[in-house]
């Protein structure tokens, strides 16, 4: 019984002991993770900026110019009456349609249900 | 017996274990205990690590967000020389992976030194070559470079900064509190392979990123600029050349070049000279370009009637011990054919109506004796006396633009206060300072500086200068899409002996576009053409060309005065 009593706290001692070892284990395992994630992040964020780097200077006026020359490309202004100007309606401008398809105002105590539609949004656009 | 000795074994075992154990238990107070805080800082400094943060520095952008210079990572090389073992190998692989001088790299690694820089801010490609060497002693630090997309554009301006992204000339100096940022640190725990341990952080401090910079520079405003100038630099192999863009109604700069110039990312291949911002460190005698101010005071104080007439005595005119000149002889003329033909004699004789006192009034009101302001560093003062000083023969020269001194920004200046209903704005290059999600940290708003003259004497000013276009010496500055008013200007310049060369020339432009309501403003420069040397012949082209292809950019639409005669 004693023996018993020794060999349970013992294990109690060795387990808490273990866990504690444990969760150190983690820790830095855990640590090695973030590091490894924080050098992705790093190398991409890296790439990033090189390839806007890279755009930037691919699109560098100075640079288009000269490899236009290079490839013999003449461009020149359009004179007057070649440009030909088209009156367009914005794509993202409201359709006046759908005042009547279900989304068009409402009136008295339906107006309080008009947060369910996308009415409000549309207000907010329109102004 | 036997009982007795297992006896006495036992007790020796159990007597051998208890001292050892004591032994150990003294060896484990003593030091724990007793040499605790000894070792426990060796332990720190081997474990624990504090790390500089570096921030990142701002970007600087144009007026339309597009990059003009921006931070890139680089790998720098160091080296532990206490740690290499065979430095006659090192010294072979390093000097050939990375280029170095071997005599270099050998002084180097000969040093008795914990740490040496190799080479800093070597190439990705040279990074991985040396890095598959695995050489013991040599290691690798991440840092930034600055680099430059458009390479010499824009180079007076935005200037450079040193190997430790310090800024050291134009905005990258005069702005280096706001794109450098702030260091941060942290302080954490390392394993035996110098790893970082991010759980057992103990202190840490963000770094905080520079500012970015937003410009009033229009990049490709700046391109048409730069190639239109060089073409005419190379083309009467100048000494130098300068052009400065403005727009008249707020003072932003949308394009300043100097010729010559250089690579902002290989600052160490560049010349002395093309360092110079010309724009505003270079002040020469303007010639005919400041004709602009005798006009607009002249008109403006109803001096002169733009019909009244002037004799031109054919081209020479002696006053005194002194004989002007002007460089094709005219007869009689009207102030407006005086001004739009560059009579210096009619001029003279204009300004001669006005009286010093007022020539002075207007010089000083105009901005030519005190700096612009723009935010560029260097920007020189001129050496003009106030009209106290001047001398019997003063009204005979500085009404033509000789004996005074200007700088092209203030040229640029000038010409804006006809451009802009009479008014001086301050020059300015950045319009805004942002942090790294677009806030706002700190705006430059346009500064209106004074009125100089009144809205109805820019407006006859405009149309006179057109008519210098259109059918004086500015005749090679007329665009045929749109309306351009401008003054042409050759100035002699003044030898080491304080005479007037005969072969050296600055000739210049100023003037602006279109008549009726101004986009832009321009001062064109060139320092010594050959052998063509006529403001008219040299600079006024250029603007042409800037003017036609900059106004199509900015979708301005032509806008003509209504020319009462």
């Amino acid at each position: 019984m004693r023996l018993f009593k020794y060999i349970m706290i013992l294990g109690m001692v060795t387990l808490t002991a273990l866990v504690y070892v444990h969760q150190q284990v983690e820790l830095v395992k855990l640590s090695y993770e973030i590091d490894c994630k924080e050098k992705k992040l790093k190398e991409i964020l890296d790439r990033k900026g090189v390839l806007r780097y890279n755009i930037s200077n691919l699109e560098s006026p100075s640079r288009l110019e000269r490899v236009l020359l290079e490839r013999k490309v003449s461009v020149f202004y359009p004179k007057k009456g070649q440009i030909i100007r088209l009156a367009r309606k914005p794509s993202y401008a409201p359709n006046p349609s759908l005042r009547v398809s279900g989304l068009g105002e409402r009136a008295g105590i339906f107006k309080l249900f008009d947060f369910l539609s996308g009415r409000p949004e549309i207000n907010a656009r329109e102004k | 017996m036997h009982s007795g000795t297992f006896r006495a074994r036992q007790i020796f075992v159990f007597l051998f274990f208890l001292l050892s154990l004591t032994i150990l238990l003294i060896r484990l107070f003593y030091l724990q205990g007793i040499k605790h805080s000894f070792y426990y800082k060796i332990a720190n400094e081997e474990h624990i690590v504090s790390v500089e943060l570096q921030p990142k520095r701002g970007t600087i952008f144009d007026r339309n967000m597009r990059v003009l210079a921006v931070n890139l990572n680089r790998i720098s090389v160091y080296a532990n020389p206490r740690e290499i073992k065979d430095k006659t190998k090192a010294v072979k692989i390093i000097s050939t992976v990375l280029g170095v001088n071997a005599d270099f790299v050998t002084k180097r690694l000969s040093r008795n030194k914990g740490f040496v820089w190799i080479k800093r801010k070597v190439t990705n490609k040279e990074a991985a070559a040396l890095k598959k060497f695995n050489l013991a002693g040599v290691g690798f630090i991440d840092e930034s470079k600055r680099f430059y997309p458009n390479a010499a554009s824009a180079c007076h301006l935005i200037g450079s900064v040193n190997i430790d992204n310090k800024g050291q000339e134009g905005l990258e100096a005069l702005y280096d509190e706001y794109l450098k940022g702030q260091e941060g640190f942290l302080v954490s725990t390392q394993d035996a392979k110098r790893k970082l341990l991010h759980s057992y952080r103990e202190d840490f401090l963000a770094p905080k990123n520079g500012y970015n910079l937003v410009l009033t520079i229009d990049e490709v405003i700046q391109n048409i600029a730069e190639r239109e100038l060089y073409k005419m630099y190379s083309k009467y192999k100048a000494k130098g050349a300068t052009i400065v863009v403005m727009d008249p109604k707020n003072g932003d700069i949308l394009a300043l070049a100097n010729f010559p110039n250089f690579d902002l990312n290989n600052p160490a291949k560049r010349q002395a000279d093309s360092v110079r911002n010309r724009a505003i460190n270079d002040f020469f005698e303007p010639g005919s370009v400041f004709k602009v101010v005798t006009a607009s005071a002249i008109l403006n104080e109803n001096a002169v009637g733009l019909n009244d007439k002037f004799d031109c005595e054919n081209g020479a005119w002696k006053v005194g011990k002194r004989t002007l000149h002007d460089h094709r002889p005219h007869g009689i003329m009207t102030f407006r054919e005086v001004i739009e033909m560059s009579s210096n004699i009619g001029t003279v004789k204009a300004a001669g109506i006005l009286g010093s006192e007022k020539m002075g009034k207007y010089m000083k009101l105009f901005g030519f004796y005190e700096r612009t302001g723009i935010d560029l560093p260097g920007e020189v003062l001129g050496m003009n006396r106030p009209s106290s000083r001047w001398t019997s023969t003063s009204m005979l020269a500085i009404p033509m633009g000789q004996e005074v001194t200007a700088t092209a920004i203030q040229l640029a200046s000038a010409i804006s206060v006809i451009a802009d209903n009479g008014f001086l704005v301050r020059p300015r290059i950045v319009k805004r300072i942002e942090n790294e999600s677009g806030e706002v940290i700190k705006e430059f708003q346009p500064q209106v500086k004074r009125k100089v003259i009144s809205p109805t004497t820019a407006y006859r000013m405009r149309v006179l200068l057109m008519g210098a276009v259109e059918s004086g010496t500015g005749k090679k500055a007329k665009v045929e899409d749109f309306s351009t008013g401008g003054k042409t200007g050759t100035a002699q310049k003044v030898e080491p002996h304080g005479v007037y060369s005969h072969d050296k020339f600055m000739a210049s432009f100023i003037g602006f576009a279109p008549v009726g309501k101004p986009a832009i403003a321009m001062a064109v420069c060139v320092d010594e053409p050959h052998p063509v040397y006529f403001g008219g012949d040299v600079s006024a082209p250029v603007f042409k060309n800037v003017v036609n292809e900059s106004l199509k950019y900015l979708n301005i639409k032509d806008t003509r005065p209504v020319v009462v005669k």
